[in-house]
């Protein structure tokens, strides 16, 4: 008898939920799929294991159906702009907190260039707030991979700093920010960017819904 | 459902929620209970597959309507049984009045057809 559960845990592998809860998506269709399969071979059925597989003509479209059923597109939606909103919202507080303590020049130049910008007062805060559903979106694209939690929540938000240090870098090589002001800037970014994801990926696993129950490790 | 079935597949995934949640108010049932009753219960003209059964069962659960847990099958196979929780019960009431509703005026029309 095929080993259910090794096939289709390798058929829906790609199945972008949690470990826990795909482990139990795995078992169930597994014991469905065996327990057809064992009619099939009571029956006297030719070709069992061909008949029983074929209730799947599509293992990617499946997963994603499931997927697709398990999460709701518009509550993963909302999840990640809320929790988007948290992490932007951290980020810059945190952010503006460590230059008003430790990078005064930096921090009053900034204000002065936003005093001569022409770009509404809230320009800045809605920057923030995108790139804050940017890190969340990243941080539930990598999440499949690396598991849920800390340290890919930091690894979502070390990205973005990345991201703005190199466009800040950029414009200090052209000098339209001193260099001083760029290595703070960077420097108060970094942890700024790391707890602002960790946030909101807290807030975000808050808000999932968990697994029925805990199966060990298949 | 089933792509050897007799009926089209629109009204079969209209009525599937139906077929579901009607076998769970039996009896709570594990996903290859659910689909063999509801075979036997149409006579085979309503059948689901792996492929269209769990997307659905994981959509109802989500919506509140029906909950799986994992329990011993008689078989000694852990299985994960879905029962109809109250959301669900007043969620079946309207949805077989909109259907036999539907099939009635059909069976008119039918009859209209027929004289």
């Amino acid at each position: 008898m095929p080993d259910w559960e090794e096939l289709v845990g390798r058929r829906l592998g790609r199945m972008k939920l949690e470990p826990e809860e795909r482990r139990e998506v795995v078992a169930e269709v597994a014991a469905h799929l065996e327990e057809c399969y064992q009619e099939l071979c009571a029956a006297g059925s030719p070709d069992p294991e061909g008949y029983t597989l074929a209730q799947v003509p599509d293992w990617k479209a499946l997963g994603r159906k499931i997927q697709r059923s398990k999460e709701g597109l518009m509550n993963q939606t909302i999840r990640i702009v809320l929790c988007g909103l948290v992490t932007g919202a951290v980020a810059v507080l945190l952010a503006l907190s460590v230059l008003s303590l430790v990078g005064l020049e930096l921090y009053l130049t900034l204000e002065a260039a936003r005093l001569s910008s022409t770009l509404p007062r809230w320009s800045g805060a809605a920057f923030h707030n995108l790139a804050g559903m940017c890190v969340l979106w990243l941080y539930t694209a990598i999440r499949p991979r690396y598991g849920p939690g800390t340290k890919t929540a930091a690894l979502a938000g070390f990205t973005l700093w990345v991201i703005a240090a190199l466009t800040l870098a950029h414009w200090s090589s052209m000098g339209v920010i001193p260099r001083n002001s760029f290595l703070v800037a960077a420097a108060a970014g970094l942890p700024a960017w790391v707890v602002g994801a960790v946030a909101g990926a807290w807030f975000f696993e808050a808000t999932e819904r968990k697994p029925s129950r805990e199966l060990k490790a298949a | 459902m089933g792509a050897d079935s007799k009926v089209s597949s629109p009204i079969k995934r209209g009525s599937a929620q139906l077929a579901v949640l009607t076998v769970l108010a039996e009896a709570p049932r594990h996903g290859y209970d659910i689909a063999k009753r509801i075979r036997q219960q149409t006579g085979g003209v309503v059948s689901f597959d792996v492929a269209s059964l769990y997307p659905l069962l994981y959509t109802m659960e989500r919506r509140g309507w029906v909950k799986g847990t994992w329990e011993q099958a008689p078989s000694g196979r852990e299985r994960r049984y879905y029962r109809l929780t109250p959301e669900g019960r007043r969620r079946l009431q309207p949805l077989r009045r909109e259907w036999r509703t539907f099939f009635r005026a059909l069976n008119r029309l039918a009859r209209l057809a027929d004289a």
